[in-house]
């Protein structure tokens, strides 16, 4: 019997507890237009890894308040759309110029050059000034070398499949959810234009990454691409730029990178500010702070980046300089590639991974 | 009669409106308006992307291997988990206490981590395949792999059920039933299958149902051990709703889904009209445990009995293992004594950011699952009551959640609520705080009426019915009559659902608001290989942290914890006084 009255006791508590923040969140939002110091919420997905509070420490020196939500690049971008018609988040950075653009189309930016434009190559800039560059991303296949020379590692992503002794020794992706998964798909699918072809891709291209796919070795869960080869079960595995000083510190290996001939694909991780009834002045300042050199270069010293803004570069982590300059940037028609990577995602996860 | 009827009605009246509001305005119009906006496009409804699924090798089988999952799981899970109740409450078993605790595991390790325990035991580098292999060097490390590894794993995690409801209506029989049976020489066997099982069927068809829905949903264990061998459907999906371009492929698989569901449900609802037995003991008499005469019987169930302790236990004593070892431990599985540290819990511990999702959590999973308690208390004894067409009908709306996978009808809420809707006052819920809570409470419908419904048929009707000659009004005699008894499923449906909902992702990734994170986003975004390295090994700690507050939940609401704790506070108090 007492149990009863505990649960609805309990259950009134709660329910009261629960409108008290209802008409608390209410108050809140209203009075965030009036107040100047607002706080700002920040969608990003290169805030993990203590990433995020490192910049909340260093906003806050500022005198920013800032709300950061950390989301996986796929899933970020599906919740910015899906709160399109009510956008919570002021700014989004992290993710790059493809998905940027997607969300420019569907008329979600609003308009802002940043002061610190100026100190970055103007080729990497929107025309539209809807969203601008932070840093460079480029995503590469690795392997240890230590176990393989330089000279007799593999030249090119078609070496994998067309070496009988690599079948099932290098990593291939999952699933097509991440950035830098497509990343893995489209610098070779687009070796293979062709306009009448399936998806705009010939079909030699198509069974190539069939081959490609069949004789990889996927990932158990649980596991790192990079972990995957440092403790030996592949020999060759892939990842990003800014990774490699980072898992080569963390797992102790030093890795080697191959540069097809025609380069490696590299995309640029941007910053955007949200279309909102008001969008705040104080969301304009911290747009104009992150990019700055000063904030740049810290953020590039400690999580490997390779920022855009020139007088950043001088603090890039050394051996992120050296891949960087092992590797060239592949030639990419990437709005092609933009119109094209979900089209080509479904038909992989359909008829590819098998 | 006239009067009392309309005085019965008032307050039912009211709730049901609010209840069919509810149903429409977060149920039906989110479901809805995603099915619009995937299928019905500018230039009409479109077939091509079915198509696109029936030709896609890869999906077709999915769906083959979620159904034969489906079917299977029950009839295993059942077995399993009705000898695992039989160890413990009808068979005279040494070392009882132990054997319970190893069982009451699945209760509060699930999902993922089970999954991963099961890797880290007997995938290829798992400690029971490094003892197989040192006796066998020539089989396979990867031997745990495809539909045999993950029926195994999920036949053992998803005995919670019967742990909860049939262990608990199976100690409520009338041991006199069996008693007599005995009398007349009847075999334990055929006393099982003839006397006790029968009544019982509310809750096998439940826990039936619940299973086959399990294991046409299961996620993690079929994307963790079954391998490109063996794919179910939910990954796919899971999958392509996180693409926009994709979502009608989503929604068609879902259908499948649903349609297989229905079907499902459909048997069952004729099933129950058929009638149940009732076998309540009115004088209690406890059920006492035989002792089995014949020895290599006897030998058997307990060799038995040990062996499922030991497969519950050995998985979760893995994880809590690894959640003292660094990355490079975990990934490579060599353990050395320098390989333990308490750096992750400190990590973890000691961060604000890493325990305000623990407390965001504990409190969405509280009020949802007392909210969606007290409200399918009321609709259940409703629809118990009045068997009309309205009633069924109510009980099919009930069942709406089941058909949509949570993703979807996650994405449903999000873009029907970012602007102002009449339905909900014209507010705008997408952002706010309310709206994550509402779809938990959605999705815990179902289930949760399920139990209870299926509880409310234990309740001997000829009790009520004397407390209403006594004078009794129907609300007093319901909660002093009805509800004792259906109390141990109440409780126990608050604790399943509080737990099933405190690491959730699926609904939780698109609806939480950015100042109250949910703890199962936060473990999700570790484990994905962008957030680096180190996220694998925070898993962990989030993981056995998680486990900890289930224990506690179960101990405290389910198993009576206070009271346990005050005895043994009492008796060590008296053997301090004397």
């Amino acid at each position: 019997m007492k149990n009863i009255f505990k649960i609805f006791f309990i259950s009134v508590l709660f329910l009261g507890v629960l409108t008290g923040c209802g008409a608390k969140k209410s108050s809140q939002s209203a009075s965030k237009d009036a107040t100047k110091n607002e706080k700002i919420v920040v969608y990003s997905n290169s805030v993990s890894n203590g990433r995020g509070d490192f910049l909340k420490e260093e906003s806050h020196k500022k005198g920013f308040k800032l709300e950061v939500v950390d989301l996986g690049g796929n899933d970020l971008f599906n919740r910015l759309i899906a709160e399109k018609d009510a956008p919570v988040a002021d700014v989004t950075f992290g993710m790059n110029q493809m998905m940027f653009t997607t969300l420019k189309q569907k008329g979600m930016l609003s308009t802002y050059s940043p002061k610190w434009l100026s100190n970055v190559d103007k080729n990497l800039i929107d025309k539209d000034n809807k969203f601008a560059p932070l840093s460079e991303q480029r995503v590469f296949m690795i392997y240890n070398s230590e176990k393989i020379k330089k000279d007799k590692a593999i030249k090119s992503w078609k070496n994998l499949y067309t070496t009988s002794n690599l079948k099932h020794k290098y990593i291939v992706p999952t699933n097509l959810g991440g950035a830098t998964a497509n990343a893995v798909v489209y610098t070779q699918l687009m070796n293979h234009k062709d306009k009448h072809g399936k998806l705009g891709i010939s079909n030699k291209g198509w069974n190539e990454l069939d081959k490609f796919f069949k004789n990889g070795a996927i990932l158990s869960e649980g596991q790192t691409e990079v972990a995957a080869l440092a403790n030996g079960d592949v020999d060759y595995s892939y990842t990003f730029l800014s990774n490699i000083p980072v898992v080569e510190q963390k797992l102790g290996v030093k890795l080697g990178v191959v540069n097809p001939p025609y380069g490696v694909p590299q995309t640029v991780e941007q910053v955007g500010i949200l279309k909102k009834k008001h969008v705040s002045a104080s969301a304009k300042k911290f747009v104009d702070w992150l990019g700055t050199a000063e904030f740049q270069g810290k953020w590039a010293k400690k999580f490997g980046t390779a920022p855009v803004n020139k007088d950043a570069q001088s603090s890039m982590n050394e051996r992120v300089r050296e891949v960087m300059k092992e590797t060239t940037p592949q030639k990419l028609d990437y709005e092609f590639v933009n119109d094209h990577t979900a089209k080509w995602a479904e038909n992989i996860e359909l008829n590819i991974l098998k | 009669m006239m009067a009392k009827l309309k005085k019965v009605n008032f307050g039912i009246v009211l709730f049901l409106g609010i209840f069919l509001w509810f149903i429409l305005a977060f149920v039906i119009i989110p479901n809805f308006s995603i099915i619009k906006s995937v299928f019905f496009t500018a230039d009409g409804v479109s077939t091509e992307r079915l198509k696109a699924i029936v030709s896609s090798q890869r999906a077709v089988r999915g769906i083959k291997n979620s159904f034969l999952l489906a079917v299977t799981l029950p009839i295993t899970t059942t077995v399993i988990g009705i000898l695992e109740v039989l160890f413990l409450e009808y068979f005279e078993i040494k070392g009882r206490k132990l054997i319970k605790v190893a069982y009451m595991i699945p209760l509060v390790f699930g999902g993922v981590m089970l999954a991963n325990g099961y890797m880290f035991t007997y995938g290829s580098r798992g400690f029971i395949t490094t003892l197989l292999l040192n006796v066998f060097p020539h089989m396979n490390p990867a031997w745990f792999r495809g539909y045999g590894a993950v029926l195994f794993l999920m036949s053992f995690a998803c005995t919670s059920t019967y742990m909860i409801f049939f262990r608990n209506a199976f100690t409520n029989i009338d041991y006199q039933t069996i008693e007599a049976a005995r009398g007349l020489g009847e075999t334990d066997l055929k006393i099982l299958l003839k006397v006790v099982f029968p009544t019982l069927k509310p809750i096998l068809l439940t826990c039936t149902i619940l299973l086959f829905q399990t294991g046409l949903m299961a996620m993690a264990a079929p994307l963790m051990i079954g391998g490109r061998e063996f794919e179910t459907i939910s990954p796919l999906i899971l999958t392509f709703t996180q693409r926009p371009s994709s979502r009608t492929l989503a929604a068609v698989l879902s259908f499948f889904l649903g349609l297989m569901q229905l079907v499902l449900l459909y048997i069952i609802q004729r099933n129950e009209r058929k009638g149940n037995f009732l076998s309540i003991s009115k004088v209690k008499t406890t059920i006492k445990r035989v002792k089995i005469h014949n020895k290599l019987l006897n030998a058997l169930t307990h060799v038995t009995a040990y062996v499922f302790a030991l497969i519950n236990t050995m998985p979760l004593l893995i994880v809590l293992l690894f959640s003292f070892t660094d990355y490079q431990t975990i990934s490579s599985r060599h353990l050395t004594f320098k390989s333990f540290s308490l750096d992750n819990y400190r990590l973890i511990l000691t961060s604000d950011t890493a325990y305000r999702p623990f407390v965001t959590s504990v409190f969405y999973a509280t009020a949802a699952s007392i909210i969606v308690v007290l409200m399918m208390l009321v609709v259940t004894r409703f629809i118990f009551k009045n068997r009309t067409k309205f009633s069924t009908m109510l009980e099919m709306l009930i069942h709406i959640p089941w058909v949509f996978p949570g993703l979807m009808f996650a994405l449903g809420l999000v873009m029907t609520y970012s602007h102002p809707h009449g339905i909900v006052f014209n507010n705008v819920l997408t952002g706010s705080l309310v709206i994550m809570l509402i779809a938990y409470v959605v999705v815990l419908m179902p289930n949760t009426f399920r139990f209870l419904k299926a509880s409310y048929y234990g309740v001997d009707q000829s009790l009520e019915d004397a407390a209403k000659i006594l004078g009794a009004k129907p609300l007093y005699s319901y909660i002093k009559v009805v509800l004792p008894i259906i109390l141990p499923t109440v409780l126990a449906m608050l604790a399943i659902n509080f737990n099933g909902k405190l690491s959730d992702y699926d609904l939780s990734v698109f609806l939480y608001n950015p100042i109250a994170k949910p703890v199962g986003v936060v473990i999700r975004s570790n484990s994905s290989s962008e957030a680096g390295i180190e996220g694998i090994a925070l898993n962990f700690v989030y993981s056995v942290l998680l486990m900890a507050i289930n224990t506690l939940v179960f101990f405290f609401v389910y198993a009576d914890g206070k009271n346990v704790l005050r005895n043994l506070f009492k008796s060590r108090k008296m053997k301090h006084e004397s």
